[in-house]
């Protein structure tokens, strides 16, 4: 390839560069004087090469000499951070450069130490009151706490009390007395003041244990009183017949530990109301108002278990009971 | 931090972080006025600040307040409240300190803080980067030039006296 108007560049960019052999540089040169405008245009391209002789970094700025290496330790000394080998080169050094110790010396003496006369006057301003507490502001804490505790208390006694409340609900819905009497409890609980204190009697202890306990009893109570009624129902208790039936059942009840007074009494006014019923019905009495044990009937009976009393001016009985048990009706 | 242990701060380090302020600026209302900045600040967020932290933190807070109003005063210099004092040289020292004290003067603020930073309070290099906001070589760059640039002017100074 030769050079001509259209590669020109190419070669005379070489030719700056100087990559271009003898032979090429001849015939670059001979087309320049063949074209007077090229090569009036690679005088004006040569003027604008950069030269870089005279720039470049003083590194004389970066080289350290052995006077900078003993500086560095003899400042590290002062800020104790020589190690023991750099502290065996300074001391070589020392010895062997005398100056260096005139060195040491002035780099000693560049240790500040504070002024402990200046202080700051005015740490007053700065200063804050601390809180001060006074026996009554602590007597009023003390008030507040416990209030805050027993109101805590109160509450949780009686979440407890609701919570086993609707656990026995639940687990004994089909026995309809304990849900009466858990429905009592639960009315003591939680209505009128007074209500509450029997509650409290009731049961006593806000401990959830005790609570279970209690609940398990009343669970057992209720199952007799229901046992119990049940039978009253199927028997036939009249006056003047023998109880043989009803009374061991009523004897069992009457266990001191078997039921509470009140439910033994609503098996005693169920008695009552059975026998009268019955007795209505022996006598063919069909008012259930009329009341057959004060016109006479009782007359009939003589049974050992039973205890009538007959008013004395006018004859008529005013009272019965089963004497064995305790029952008693009595007319108003 | 409670409240007491904020007034022991104040007695504890009142003194220190006026005596580096007054040192670094020469204006004893000004370096006033920073170290109430600095306790001021700490009071505000008492409850952020670990008692442990708060020397550095009260240092940390003087240094930045300090700078902000070297720089503020470089905007806005004030030609006839320009004290005497900060532009005569002294020729007589009576002692070795007031050379020093003399050759401190002429530390540029970054360089001085962290000599004072060390030497008055004993930090290490990273307590000193944490405090300034620099890394910790450059704290060792900054105290190496500082070092020896008081050695040289002390060392002239003796030549001449």
């Amino acid at each position: 390839m030769s050079i001509d108007k259209n590669n020109y560049e190419i070669y005379l960019m070489d030719y700056l560069e100087g990559t271009l052999s003898p032979n090429e540089v001849a015939e670059v040169l001979l087309f320049l004087e063949q074209h007077a405008d090229i090569k009036q245009e690679f005088e004006a391209m040569q003027s604008f090469v950069l030269n870089s002789d005279g720039v470049g970094l003083d590194k004389s700025t970066l080289l350290k000499s052995e006077n900078d290496l003993h500086q560095q330790l003899l400042v590290k000394e002062i800020e104790g951070d020589l190690s023991s080998s750099e502290q065996v080169v300074l001391q070589k050094a020392i010895k062997q450069n005398p100056t260096l110790q005139r060195e040491q010396q002035l780099f000693a003496l560049t240790k500040a130490t504070p002024d402990l006369a200046v202080t700051y006057h005015y740490k007053n301003q700065l200063l804050k009151p601390a809180l001060k507490v006074t026996w009554h502001q602590t007597i009023i804490r003390i008030a507040a706490v416990v209030v805050l505790l027993s109101t805590i208390s109160l509450l949780y006694i009686r979440l407890n009390k609701q919570e086993i409340n609707v656990a026995v609900k639940e687990e004994s819905s089909s026995t309809p007395a304990v849900k009466n009497i858990i429905m009592d409890e639960t009315q003591l609980a939680t209505t009128s003041p007074k209500e509450n204190v029997q509650a409290e009697k009731v049961n006593p202890v806000a401990d959830r244990k005790q609570g279970l306990a209690t609940i398990q009893k009343v669970m057992v109570q209720a199952e007799i009183v229901s046992t119990i009624s049940a039978q009253i129902e199927k028997t036939n208790i009249v006056i003047g017949k023998p109880q043989a039936q009803v009374l061991p059942v009523l004897a069992a009840a009457k266990a001191p530990t078997a039921l509470q007074q009140e439910q033994f009494d609503d098996i005693k006014t169920l008695v009552a109301k059975k026998v009268k019923q019955n007795t209505n019905q022996l006598i063919g009495e069909t008012d259930p108002n009329k009341d057959v044990t004060l016109v006479g009937i009782i007359n009939k009976t003589t049974g050992a278990d039973l205890k009538i009393n007959k008013d004395t001016t006018t004859g008529r009985i005013n009272r019965f009971e089963i004497a064995a048990l305790g029952f008693a009706w009595s007319k108003k | 931090m409670t409240v007491n242990e904020y007034n022991n701060c104040v007695n504890q380090y009142a003194d220190g972080v006026f005596r580096f302020i007054l040192k670094n600026i020469k204006d004893e209302d000004r370096a006033k006025d920073i170290v109430q900045d600095a306790f001021e600040k700490l009071w505000v967020r008492l409850s952020e600040i670990e008692a442990a932290t708060v020397k550095s933190y009260l240092f940390t807070t003087a240094y930045n307040t300090m700078i902000d109003s070297i720089r503020r005063d470089k905007f806005t210099g004030d030609f006839e409240n320009v004290k005497d004092a900060d532009y005569v040289t002294h020729n007589s020292y009576s002692d070795v300190k007031e050379v020093l004290n003399e050759a401190l003067s002429k530390l540029n603020e970054i360089q001085r803080s962290v000599i004072l930073l060390r030497d008055y309070e004993g930090y290490n290099y990273d307590e000193i980067g944490k405090i300034t906001g620099l890394s910790e070589s450059q704290v060792k760059v900054y105290i190496y030039r500082a070092r020896v640039f008081l050695k040289e002017y002390i060392g002239n100074l003796y030549q001449v006296i």
